[in-house]
């Protein structure tokens, strides 16, 4: 009997399956890293740099070949997964809380609200990144947090601009008018009518979002203003396998394509998740 | 199902239209292709050069950045010139030069040299260049050159009298610093236009500046040395390592700088394509902060931490060989002063582990240290920096590597807060006066060590003129910094060039400055 | 109308106040740019009077009260390195920076309308799951390496096009759509999904079922309203193109504002970071009040009073 059941779920959400396992894949490596990390990320050998993967004419025992000082770049893709999920994932959230709070705000009472989220829109979307980069990093120092911290405050504009939009559209609704014209108190049509009609361009920012950001950890490695060195993340190790893509192409790509793992997981997840929130899309 | 249909059909429709839009496209690449791969290269004396950064001044009193330099030295020049092949220190607009007194320098000029926009080279611009530099309103960073001179006069129209305020026996070497600008002009036009579009007695000639994208050089035809043989040089700022790269093997750049010594291995294999590297004059080291309160004070813990890196793997292994160990002491040979006696600390861990167990520090009571380091700066810096981090902990040292991007590390060393040691470079003139003045001396700019015996052996070496006699007293100053480690001596740094192999006639120098008289391009 | 521009151009002048007094907190909070102007061996004197030269020496209050004053006036400076007016040094170089972003978001449309809408409408297909994966390929590629996976293949192996600078529209091909490939996946999913969601809608049915050509469905119902939220996306982007091609002028050595910006930070050039916020603010608010006025040409329900 349960199983009946159990095949009826997967039937209706089979669309969820590859996003799943792939997400499923990422996640298994960050948590049990230390058991499936054949090597020690951090352990170096000088004498074994830029080694092809084993595969391809490399040392034994390192499958997907050496960095520049002959580290593992399995292990340290293996590790990395850990912190660029934590990236992606807590950045995303604040972000995203953030920004459709103050987005919806915006939208739905409009005027003073509207203006003072949009002038700070305009504000933040002003501030070159880096320079908040260099400052955050300056004042408090490089390091995971402040990473975060840089990603996230640069991060939440995008859904406070989609959410605001959304409202605008939505407020106009015949099902919405009618609410308040039956005295529906604002929180009730916020959460009743309006947010579960925003939310479908939400979700499918926020997967987005997830490897946007992942990636513009990677761009901070690259100018210099990432996590320290002996943090292994995707960004960083593809950032410093960048002087070498003609000679070395594992040492970028193999993070580059974890990181392509992760954002075909989320898209997928996100899609299955709209199809799931939108009754209408249900044809 | 008929609506469907019709969707499908509209859907079809503007699959076509994507598909002829993509095939447009691509053939318009192919036609930009094929316009583009026959660039003509025939004997045109024209060269490209490719460095890592644009000038941001053209004028030469504005800036100590050799890549700024490499393109106003091309215009304007100074009164002698340093020829690496002999060591010698020659003379260029200087005709000849001596020491009439312990203090005065007395310098005859060369006579019929003209700047280009036709005044002549005469004793009043040699003052008039020295005093614009260490005119305080001016913010000259080359200050360092003038700042022991007392007074320039003018003897007579091609004579000039340089007053040092001590005895100064580099004062030769500072003249191929120093470049002679055209006063006339300068007053005429305003330093602004002067610093967008220099003129000078060289052997080029501006022809126009496009800020970040290139410098465009012609042939002087009235130098006074005669016509130089390249018609046209272009310099150009690709900031990305493999970006130069690229230049070079897709032959838009002929030479390019800064090579990187993993890539140099490949490069070399192009058969259109040399290398020449060249020892710099730069010195990498890490440097112990012993104006702070740490571990350090301790002399045996510096020598252990000497004792603990192993250089070799270093130079051989991360840098491929493009890079020579330093001989346990801060200067090379290339330097004025170097000790030949002294050899470098052998890699012993063992040694090391015991020097740090007579300070006190073991496996129960592990010695923990921040290592700061830049990177983006050095070839390799960042990796350098993991690896002796990796070192130093397999002696049982605790270490926390803090790489930070250059700004902010060069901020950090010049407040000296760093706590307690340091990875970076450095490099001066090749006179152990410069580089000891400068690190060593208790106070100095980047000095974060005291020691009064070394102090007072500097302070008489600058002040000597025999130049035997400050061999020897600087020779006694290496002894005593091999022996007290403010540092871990670890390599010379190794520039790599590389160089499309139609260039003919070039050698690079140690100190990155680029030669161009009497390049030519093979046909 | 009028009094909404007037609004949103007081508002954008404090905007651009407050842009730029957050970036002096935090250009100066990011370090002493005496130390990047001395050489080797200055002494502690000459360091204090580059320093006292430059208002270093004074109070932040102060010498924040002396920008901001001088900032109104309209004169944000000379800078440090080039000692040239800032303003200049970043405007000479805008025009290279809006080619470069004109490029880049005409790739990005090229790509990514007619892939979303196609997708849209063969929802599920095998085109549909292509361009997908293109999508997705081009959202999960870091920049730095995308850009030079290109200059090693169209530059270096069939040199098709100039490995750098900004020399001829050739050399603009490879940043460009290094540049407008990131932004191309986020939009084409952006345009497929909403366009997915606009067919669902009541009135697309009403409208088919009224018989109308499937073709005025699409592109006279469909496309129009599934616009909105692609254009607050587009809008999102070309700002992000402009403060954020700096990995991209970087990598191409393409001389624009943005590797302006990345040089003088790198050296503490403080004027001309922030006439280059300045510079920067300006372009977004521009481009933001652009896309809530292209909010009421594509809604007529959307109005601003």
């Amino acid at each position: 009997m349960k199983v009946t059941k159990l095949r009826k779920v997967i039937a209706r959400n089979k669309k969820a399956i590859p996003g799943l396992v792939l997400l499923s894949i990422v996640m298994v490596a960050a948590v049990f890293a230390p058991l499936l990390a054949p090597h020690d990320p951090n352990e170096q050998n000088t004498s074994l740099r830029l080694r092809p993967p084993a595969a391809l004419g490399g040392p034994d025992g390192f499958v997907l070949g050496t960095d520049p000082l002959g580290r593992d770049v399995l292990s340290r893709v293996i590790y990395g997964a850990r912190v660029s999920l934590l990236v992606g994932l807590v950045s995303v959230a604040i972000a995203g809380v953030v920004g459709v709070v103050l987005g919806v705000i915006a939208g739905y009472y409009g005027r003073v609200a509207d203006a003072i989220v949009m002038r700070l829109v305009d504000f933040q979307m002003a501030i070159p990144f880096l320079l908040l980069a260099l400052g955050v990093m300056a004042v408090l120092g490089p390091s995971l947090r402040n990473v975060i911290i840089v990603l996230a405050l640069t991060g939440w504009v995008v859904y406070a601009r989609v959410a605001r939009a959304q409202v605008l559209a939505i407020k106009q609704k015949e099902f919405v008018q009618s609410a308040v014209a039956a005295g529906a108190s604002d929180l009730r049509i916020l959460v009743r009518y309006i947010l579960p009609n925003i939310l479908p361009p939400l979700v499918v920012v926020a997967t987005v979002e997830v490897g946007r950001t992942i990636l513009a950890e990677a761009s901070l490695s690259f100018l210099g203003l990432g996590v320290e060195p002996s943090t292994p993340t995707w960004g960083s190790i593809a950032a410093d396998g960048r002087d070498y893509v003609s000679l070395a192409w594992w040492v970028s790509t193999v993070p580059g394509f974890a990181i392509l793992l992760t954002v075909l997981g989320t898209n997928f997840l996100g899609d299955w998740l709209r199809e799931k929130f939108d009754p209408t899309l249900r044809i | 199902m008929n609506t469907r249909d019709t969707a499908r059909e509209a859907a079809t429709k503007a699959v076509k239209v994507l598909a002829i839009t993509v095939a447009a496209l691509l053939a318009a690449l192919a036609v930009a292709g094929c316009g583009g791969s026959g660039v003509s290269k025939g004997p045109r004396q024209e060269i490209v050069i490719a460095q890592g950064t644009d000038p941001q001044t053209l004028d030469p009193h504005l800036t100590t950045v050799q890549q700024a330099l490499n393109i106003s030295g091309a215009i304007c020049e100074p009164l002698a010139y340093l020829n690496y092949k002999t060591g010698e220190i020659e003379p260029l607009l200087a005709e000849s030069w001596k020491a009439i007194t312990d203090t005065t320098w007395q310098v005859k000029l060369r006579e019929g040299v003209k700047f280009t926009n036709g005044e002549e080279l005469t004793a009043d611009a040699v003052k008039f260049s020295l005093e614009r530099i260490a005119n305080p309103e001016f913010k000259s960073p080359a200050t360092i050159y003038t700042r022991p001179i007392k007074s320039v006069d003018v003897v007579d129209r091609y004579t000039v009298n340089i007053t040092t305020k001590e005895p100064l026996g580099v004062m030769p070497l500072y003249m191929t610093r120093v470049y002679i600008v055209p006063p006339k002009y300068i007053q005429e036009k305003g330093d602004e236009n002067f610093s967008k579009a220099p003129v000078g007695t060289g052997p080029f000639k501006l022809v126009e500046w496009q800020k970040d994208e290139k410098v465009v050089l012609e042939a002087n035809p009235d130098y006074w040395g005669g016509k130089p043989t390249l018609d046209r040089v272009t310099f150009r700022a690709i900031p990305e390592t493999s970006t130069r790269m690229a230049a070079l093997k897709a032959g838009e750049a002929d030479i390019v700088t800064q090579v990187s010594t993993d890539e140099a291995e490949s490069l070399s294999k192009d058969e259109n394509i040399k290398i020449l590297p060249v020892p710099g004059l730069r010195v990498m080291f890490v440097q112990f902060n012993l104006t702070q309160d740490n571990a350090l004070k301790d002399r045996r813990v510096r020598q252990a931490l000497n004792y603990a890196v192993d250089k070799d793997a270093i130079v051989n292994d991360i840098l491929r060989g493009y890079a020579r160990k330093c001989e346990g002491q801060p200067l090379t040979k290339e330097y004025f002063g170097f000790n030949e006696e002294i050899k470098a600390y052998p890699y012993d861990p063992e040694k090391a582990k015991s020097l740090l167990a007579e300070a006190g520090y073991g496996p129960d009571n592990p010695l923990a240290l921040t290592l700061y380091a830049p990177q983006g700066r050095y070839n390799q810096d960042k990796e350098v920096a993991q690896v002796i981090a990796g070192q130093l902990e397999a002696v049982g040292v605790k270490v926390d590597l803090q790489v930070l991007d250059w700004g902010l590390f060069l901020n950090r060393l010049v407040a000296k807060d760093f706590n307690p040691m340091a990875f970076w470079g450095a490099a001066t003139e090749p006179d152990a006066d410069l580089w000891l003045s400068g690190m060593v001396y208790s106070g100095a700019a980047y000095s974060m060590y005291s020691n009064p015996a070394a102090d007072e052996l500097i302070l008489k070496g600058s002040k000597t003129v025999d130049q035997a006699e400050r061999a020897k007293i600087y020779g006694e100053v290496m002894r005593i910094l091999h022996d007290d480690a403010p540092y871990i001596y670890l390599y010379q740094q190794v520039d790599i060039y590389g160089v499309n192999k139609r260039v003919e006639g070039w050698s690079p120098r140690p100190d990155e400055q680029i030669d161009l008289k009497g390049i030519t391009v093979k046909g | 109308m009028a009094t909404y521009l007037a609004a949103r151009l007081g508002h954008g002048v404090l905007v651009t106040l407050a842009v730029l007094s957050v970036a002096f907190v935090l250009l100066h909070l990011a370090g002493d740019p005496t130390y990047l102007l001395v050489p080797v061996g200055a002494s502690p004197e000459e360091i204090q009077n580059i320093r006292h030269q430059l208002g270093l020496d004074q109070p932040l209050w102060k010498q924040y009260v002396n920008y901001m004053k001088r900032a109104l006036r309209g004169d944000l400076g000379t800078s440090l390195r080039y000692n040239q007016p800032v303003l200049g040094l970043v405007l000479e170089r805008f025009p290279a920076t809006m080619k470069l972003t004109a490029v880049a978001l005409a790739v990005m449309l090229i790509v990514a309308v007619p892939l979303g809408v196609v997708s849209a409408v063969k929802r599920n297909s095998a085109f549909d799951q292509i361009a997908t994966g293109l999508a997705l390929l081009g959202q999960s590629m870091p920049t730095f390496w995308f850009g030079i996976v290109l200059i090693l293949v169209f530059g270096v192996s069939l040199r098709w096009f100039p490995t750098s600078g900004s020399e001829g529209w050739r050399a603009l091909v490879l940043p460009g759509v290094t540049l407008g490939g990131y932004t191309a996946g986020l939009t084409t999913r952006m345009v497929r999904s909403c366009l997915i969601e606009v067919l669902g809608q009541d009135y697309i049915r009403t409208a088919r079922a009224k018989g109308l050509a499937e073709r005025m469905v699409l592109y006279k119902h469909a496309l129009r309203n599934a616009a909105l939220p692609v254009v607050t996306i587009v809008g999102y982007q070309l700002s992000t193109l402009i403060g954020g091609a700096l990995v991209t002028e970087q990598i191409f050595g393409y001389p624009g504002m943005a590797r302006l910006a990345v040089q003088a930070i790198n050296n503490r050039d403080f004027p001309v970071v922030q006439a280059f916020v300045v510079v920067a603010a300006v372009t977004v608010l521009v481009i933001n009040l652009v896309v809530d006025l292209m909010y009421v040409l594509l809604d007529p329900r959307i109005t601003y009073e």
